[in-house]
């Protein structure tokens, strides 16, 4: 007797990923025992030393637990169980946990299937390996200056633009997407990589480091160890990382907190993303300043910097955080978006997102370049062409449909 | 921990730590500016707290280009003020109606007394590819007038602009210019393809430093790959060259496009491994080890 | 030894008035006049700003209409539109075409506004003023209501058919193209085979309603073709900058921009005799030290018999039009 275990979504290499959004599961038992109804059967995880975990459930809740005994239909109809990843239990590596059925009855293994807690994390906890890893994969993607990253830096650039990305309402919904699209390109490189994100209101030595982002010198040249992937990266034809040096491996940048980001002076959640938004100047505007000089102080400029993705992670992961401990995630909750000021095209709640809408379309620039919004192999959200409104339910609390990413310390709440 | 009980817990220290803190104003600032000297810290933070919501935003701006204007100011204040003004250059629509002023102010720091403004005024003006900045830079390369930050920031800042008339004088400085400036101007060479041979000659020159060497190397890889292909083919498994050369070799061929891993061999992979068990580098086994995953990589199709 | 565009600027104070001032101010603005030459895309664009401000109080010849409007629809230089809107705002009668243009180049660089000083060429400057200025004044010289264009033909319009070209197929000989396949073949040979849409662009451009956009709509036309019934035709994108734009350049940008690339659908370098097809048809392109400083947006559709024509690029803004140009075109080529 087995159990065959069949996730949503696979790879081209059979993979599947999770975040800490549970995903619909189907199970089957085959060649079950003559006579028998049901099969008991329980379901676990099991993990490599500091992999990832695994819970489960029946329906879609983040209640999981990390042993769930379900009784399948001996006659091989499919049951469904909610599976996601256990909340701070991310993996490093794919296969680093596995989905493992067993009998009740006997305690044998009916099934094991490999999978990874696939989760954007804090660049300063990496292990070494995950950060080898992403490095390569953007070394790879700038491709020495000709690679997709290419897009992404012609997609934030000055003149029109740069109103699509910044100054109006949408500014956070963009980035989600332009953050989506980037760490999907990098996916494609390696799977296994996720966009880390650079928390600019705490000191990150391991992230400001020669074997990470690099050390710039006097001269805003950003030093890197012998052999690192980035001394290949070329951003308009000029090699190298340049960057002031107003962060160090020690410094705390000198920008809003996240508590501050999060809260009103009163301590209490901003009540709507129309209050919460205004962190578009402090942190985000302050973190790029805290750098003193470089593209990355430039908003036409700064992708030419990889710190900005990392940056922008953050900022990203700060909405989530927002999100998540107001509860606000439904884009038809009126609290969840606010277009009633600096909604310009592009900015409006059922506006398409440039680049991914295409070239030529009323009021927006006449081109777009990157094409489409990159597919992935585990989800269809956001699809191609991204509305704002599209980008808000990120985790799919409300809808039926996730993203693909969720950060470390921001959890799933149905 | 149950993720409810977290966000009750992260919900109540916030509320516990709450702090009644108030964004500075413009008021503030004033009131520090007129006060005895020995306020500049003080006003350096109130700077970077001010306020630059949609109603303080104009003021906000006004004062800053006053402030980082005014000559008997502390210079700490006046690049807080610029540092500030790059804050509120986020939101490019608010920031439109200031930005002629904005760059008008730039250009004229860009030759104040001060050496750290000229730097910060230069940094944002070449940032825009600003052509009175560019040709203040050019001149002091030429040495048509004194230099106003020093000849390699000059020559990283004219580098930013792809489209510009600096090449020529980057590739003589490449060659001839002291040590910091050779450097930066290969840096700015990176796609020149005219200069493929000045790049493997450094490259392979053993006299030469390994940090202008891994530069050299690396943009031959962009500006001939095939050229790049030999030579480092070369480097990465000669013993007796310098470790940080050869991974920077090492990792050009793993990134690289197919010029370069056509020399992807199973005899090259073995002799890949030779090199790796002899070198005692991390930095080099790292690189190794990469460029041997990427052979592995090509050898399964 | 003074400085290009020191001379540059001389030159244009040295012009003279009338008609043939006119003629020559005009001539001056074409990319690949000399005195662009070895200048960066920033310096082109301070003399281009000097030589349309000259126009200030002239009249404006249809070739400098053209280029005025071109500009005004794709120029991000506030010294190039400054000049471009003190050109109509002096004009006598600006027609009346070029207001929402006006207003489309305003609002393009309301977040990158200066202050430029033109008139410096004649040694007259004018106190400075932003660009944004100078275009809000040219606009309201059309006051409120609709103005009465000048009768001339419209420059914003697409652009009166330029003289035919005849292509020498002697020498086109040595010009030998590469494309984004590393496929190389004789470019008279490509040709002659059909008709052909030929595109010029760069990788580097950096002014993204520029080549960036044209590839983008050259794809489009070139799947309306793949999927209509068309008479078979070459569309064809050929670098400026052929040193730069090697073949896994070209890939990579076509890919990016959906280019459905295909035998008949190709992005393509020069790999040899670029010089030659420069001079044959006349393009506008310039070069600084380290590449293009400054080009037009060209387009040609070639025979097989070698005739050209040049046409206006903004044809490609409807692939079905571009189409039904390009079959009418095949269609009454003698060959």
């Amino acid at each position: 007797m087995n159990v065959d275990i069949r996730f949503p979504a696979y790879d081209a290499q059979g993979r599947t990923f999770v975040t800490w959004r549970p995903v619909e599961v189907k199970l089957r038992v085959t060649a079950a025992p003559a006579g028998a109804e049901e099969v008991p059967v329980r379901l676990t995880s099991k993990s490599s030393p500091g992999g990832g975990r695994l819970s489960f459930a029946t329906t879609l809740t983040h209640q999981g637990v990390a042993d769930l005994e379900v009784r399948l239909p001996a006659n091989g109809t499919e049951q469904t169980v909610w599976v996601g990843g256990s909340y701070q239990s991310p993996s490093s590596r794919y296969g680093d946990v596995s989905m493992e059925a067993h009998d009740v009855a006997s305690g044998a293994s009916l099934a094991s299937h490999p999978l990874m807690v696939r989760i954007r994390k804090d660049a300063n906890t990496l292990t070494a390996a995950e950060r080898d890893r992403f490095l390569e994969a953007l070394a790879r993607l700038n491709g020495g200056g000709t690679g997709p990253y290419r897009d992404f830096r012609d997609m934030h650039i000055g003149g029109p633009p740069d109103d699509e990305a910044h100054g109006g309402a949408g500014f956070l919904p963009w980035h989600r997407a332009y953050l989506l699209d980037f760490e999907r390109e990098l996916q494609a490189i390696d799977a296994e990589v996720s966009l880390p994100y650079w928390r600019f209101d705490a000191a990150a030595p391991k992230l400001f480091a020669a074997a990470f982002m690099g050390v710039p010198d006097r001269f805003m040249q950003v030093r890197f160890s012998p052999g690192h992937p980035l001394l290949n990266w070329v951003a308009m034809d000029r090699r190298g990382v340049e960057r002031g040096g107003g962060v160090g491996p020690n410094t705390v940048p000198r920008v809003v907190s996240e508590e501050a980001t999060l809260h009103d002076q009163n301590g209490d959640p901003h009540p709507d993303f129309a209050a919460f938004r205004e962190m578009q100047f402090n942190p985000h505007g302050a973190a790029h300043m805290s750098h003193r000089g470089g593209p990355i102080t430039d908003p036409t400029r700064a992708p030419q910097d990889p710190l900005f993705f990392l940056l922008h992670c953050n900022v990203d992961r700060l909405w989530a955080k927002w999100q998540w401990v107001t509860g606000i995630h439904d884009p038809a909750d009126p609290r969840a978006y606010d277009e009633t000021v600096d909604a310009w095209p592009g900015h409006r709640t059922n506006d398409l997102l440039w680049p991914w809408c295409g070239p030529d379309q009323p009021d927006r620039p006449p081109q777009a370049p990157g094409g489409v919004l990159r597919d992935s192999p585990i989800t269809r959200a956001p699809g191609p062409r991204p509305r704002v409104i599209d980008m808000i339910d990120y985790l799919g609390t409300v809808s039926d449909e996730h993203m693909g990413f969720a950060y470390d310390d921001v959890a799933f709440l149905k | 921990m149950d993720s409810e009980e977290q966000r009750r817990q992260y919900l109540a220290q916030a509320k516990a730590a709450a702090a009644p803190t108030r964004a500075a104003s413009v008021r503030d600032l004033a009131a520090y500016a007129t006060a005895e000297a020995g306020d500049a810290a003080r006003m350096c933070e109130a700077i970077s707290a001010l306020s630059l919501d949609k109603q303080n935003y104009q003021e906000a701006v006004r004062a800053l280009l006053g402030i980082a204007a005014q000559p008997s100011l502390e210079r700490d204040v006046r690049l807080a003020a610029l540092q500030q003004l790059g804050v509120a250059e986020f939101h490019p629509k608010r920031f439109a109606e200031f930005h002629a002023d904005y760059i008008e102010l730039l250009r004229r720091l860009a030759t104040d007394p001060d050496g750290k403004l000229r730097e910060a005024a230069l940094d944002r003006l070449t940032l825009k590819n600003d052509p009175e900045a560019q040709k203040l830079l050019e001149q002091t390369l030429r040495k048509e007038r004194k230099a106003v930050v020093p000849h390699a920031v000059a020559v990283q800042f004219l580098a930013r602009d792809n489209h510009g008339s600096a090449l020529p004088l980057f590739r003589e400085l490449a060659e001839t210019g002291p040590r910091a400036v050779r450097e930066q101007a290969l840096q700015a060479l990176a796609s020149d393809s005219k200069s493929a041979g000045l790049f493997e000659r450094i490259a392979t020159d053993k006299d030469e430093r390994p940090a202008l060497r891994e530069i050299a190397a690396l943009n031959l890889s962009q500006a001939a790959p095939a050229r790049f292909a030999k030579m480092a083919r070369q480097v990465v498994l000669d013993q007796s060259d310098a470790d940080r050369v050869r991974a920077a070799a090492a990792s050009a061929i793993a990134l690289s496009g197919s010029d370069a891993k056509r020399m992807l061999t199973p005899k090259f992979a073995k002799a890949l491994d030779a090199a790796g068990a002899a070198t005692q580098s991390r930095s080099l086994k790292s690189s190794l080890d990469r460029l041997r995953r990427a052979a592995a990589a090509k050898a399964e199709g | 030894m003074p400085h290009p565009l020191d001379e540059a600027l001389n030159r244009i104070a040295c012009v003279g008035k009338g008609r043939d001032g006119d003629r020559r101010l005009a001539a001056m603005l074409h990319q690949d006049a000399a005195h662009f030459s070895g200048l960066s895309s920033r310096e082109c664009e301070r003399v281009r700003g000097e030589v349309l401000a000259t126009f200030e109080g002239r009249d404006l010849p249809p070739e400098a209409l053209r280029s005025i409007a071109e500009e005004l629809r794709t120029s991000l230089s506030p010294v190039v539109l400054a000049g471009a809107a003190r050109a109509l705002a002096g004009a006598a009668r600006p027609p009346a075409d070029m207001r929402p243009l006006l207003e489309g180049a305003r609002d393009r660089i309301a977040g990158r506004d200066e202050y430029v000083s033109l008139g410096n060429a004649a040694g007259a400057a004018t106190g400075a003023r932003t660009a944004g200025e100078e275009l809000r004044d040219a606009i309201l010289r059309f006051g409120e209501g609709p103005v009465r264009c000048c009768g001339g033909a419209s420059a914003a319009a697409p652009r009166p058919d330029e003289p035919p070209l005849s292509l020498c197929a002697k020498s086109l000989r040595p010009v030998t193209v590469e494309d984004q396949s590393r496929e190389r073949t004789s470019l008279v040979t490509l040709l002659r085979e059909r008709a052909s849409l030929l595109l010029f662009f760069y990788t580097r451009c950096m002014n993204p309603a520029k080549c960036s956009l044209a590839v983008g709509r050259l794809g489009a036309l070139a799947r309306h073709l793949a999927e209509g019934r068309t008479p078979d035709f070459n569309v064809l994108a050929v670098s400026y900058d052929p040193a730069y734009d090697r073949p896994e350049r070209l890939l990579k940008y076509g890919l990016d921009r959906d280019f459905p690339f295909a035998p008949r659908a190709r992005l393509m370098r020069c790999a040899a005799g670029w010089s030659r097809l420069r001079s044959a048809l006349n393009l506008r392109v310039g070069y600084g030290p380290a590449t293009v400083n400054d080009h037009a947006r060209e387009l040609f559709f070639v025979s097989p018999g070698l005739g050209a024509r040049a046409v206006d690029p903004e044809l490609l803004a409807d692939a079905s039009t571009a189409a039904a140009a390009l079959r009418d075109f095949a269609d009454a080529a003698p060959d």
